[in-house]
């Protein structure tokens, strides 16, 4: 069963549910772009909406290359990673006015999409879990030094803040977050493959996320 | 786990990190979503699924960017003006 991004899950004909799970007020205090990020990703979202293929090309040309690094760090191959993203963008692009753009960030919405149609292709391929050797190598969840553009201060802060927050894990729980993140195992793959028990796998990534939830709202604040 | 008993909102809550994850099973991962759609108040399930999404969407933020070639917006471009 291929892996789909929540919001596509759910019910969207009219008078079905109205299933809110974006990001709610609470969350927003752990999202990646300021407000003024969000206003404007919101105003070019609006502009897709109805069919502006410039305002698509603007939200490309800012969150395509966060699109392809995750897409590229679970694929390994960047042909693959780059056919990701086109998927991605299409279905942005199909299905921006179901965005709700006024409680979540366009970036968080572009890398969910990317990165379940990433484990998708990992799954349909039978090779999720291939960069365990290297992730555990060392090249995962790592907080890197990154070449950003000097008006990009905020996203250089998120950066060392996610870094900080990772750092702060457990090595078990961090592992256990990086092959789920990142190598798109499931919680009995990530049990299968590192010999723990599945009740164990389970309770480190709730733990996990819990942690990193409180850490980056300290960080915030 | 009967699959078609429904999944409470006290066991969403108890998934929601590994779902936001795309870490559940199948079968874990249906429950969840037969819940999330179900109509009529929830427990706290919304909360904890986009706090769970926000913390996912921040993970990403640890990895270099990689500028995509032009050929690939060339390309996006293309379908959405067939």
């Amino acid at each position: 069963m291929l892996v789909m991004a929540v919001w596509e899950q759910l019910p969207t004909e009219p008078g079905a549910p109205n299933i809110d799970c974006s990001v709610s007020r609470s969350a927003v205090a752990v999202t990646p772009v300021g407000s003024s990020d969000r206003a404007r990703d919101r105003q070019l979202l609006a502009r897709v909406s109805k069919g502006d293929v410039e305002a698509l090309r603007a939200i490309y040309q800012r969150h395509a290359p966060r699109a392809v690094a995750i897409a590229y760090r679970i694929l390994r191959d960047r042909g693959e990673a780059e056919d990701v993203v086109q998927e991605t963008f299409l279905e942005l692009w199909r299905r921006s006015s179901q965005f709700d753009s006024d409680r979540g960030g366009a970036i968080a919405w572009v890398v969910t999409i990317a990165r379940s149609r990433a484990i998708d292709r990992l799954r349909a391929s039978g090779t999720a879990g291939r960069t365990i050797a290297s992730a555990s190598a060392g090249e995962g969840l790592t907080p890197l030094a990154l070449p950003l553009p000097s008006d990009e201060a905020e996203q250089r802060r998120n950066v060392a803040r996610v870094g900080t927050a990772l750092a702060a894990l457990p090595d078990a729980q961090r592992e256990t977050i990086e092959l789920a993140y990142f190598e798109g195992l499931s919680q009995s793959e990530i049990a299968e493959r590192t010999t723990t028990p599945l009740g164990t796998v389970k309770m480190r990534v709730k733990l996990a996320m819990a942690k990193l939830a409180a850490l980056l709202k300290e960080e915030e604040t | 786990m009967n699959r078609r008993r429904d999944m409470t909102c006290a066991e969403f809550v108890e998934k929601a990190s590994a779902f936001a994850l795309s870490a559940l099973d199948d079968i874990e991962r249906q429950a969840c979503v037969r819940h999330l759609a179900r109509g009529g108040q929830h427990g706290g399930c919304r909360q904890a699924l986009a706090e769970a999404e926000a913390v996912t969407a921040l993970l990403s933020e640890v990895l270099p960017e990689r500028t995509p070639p032009p050929e690939l917006w060339h390309a996006i471009e293309d379908r959405v003006r067939r």
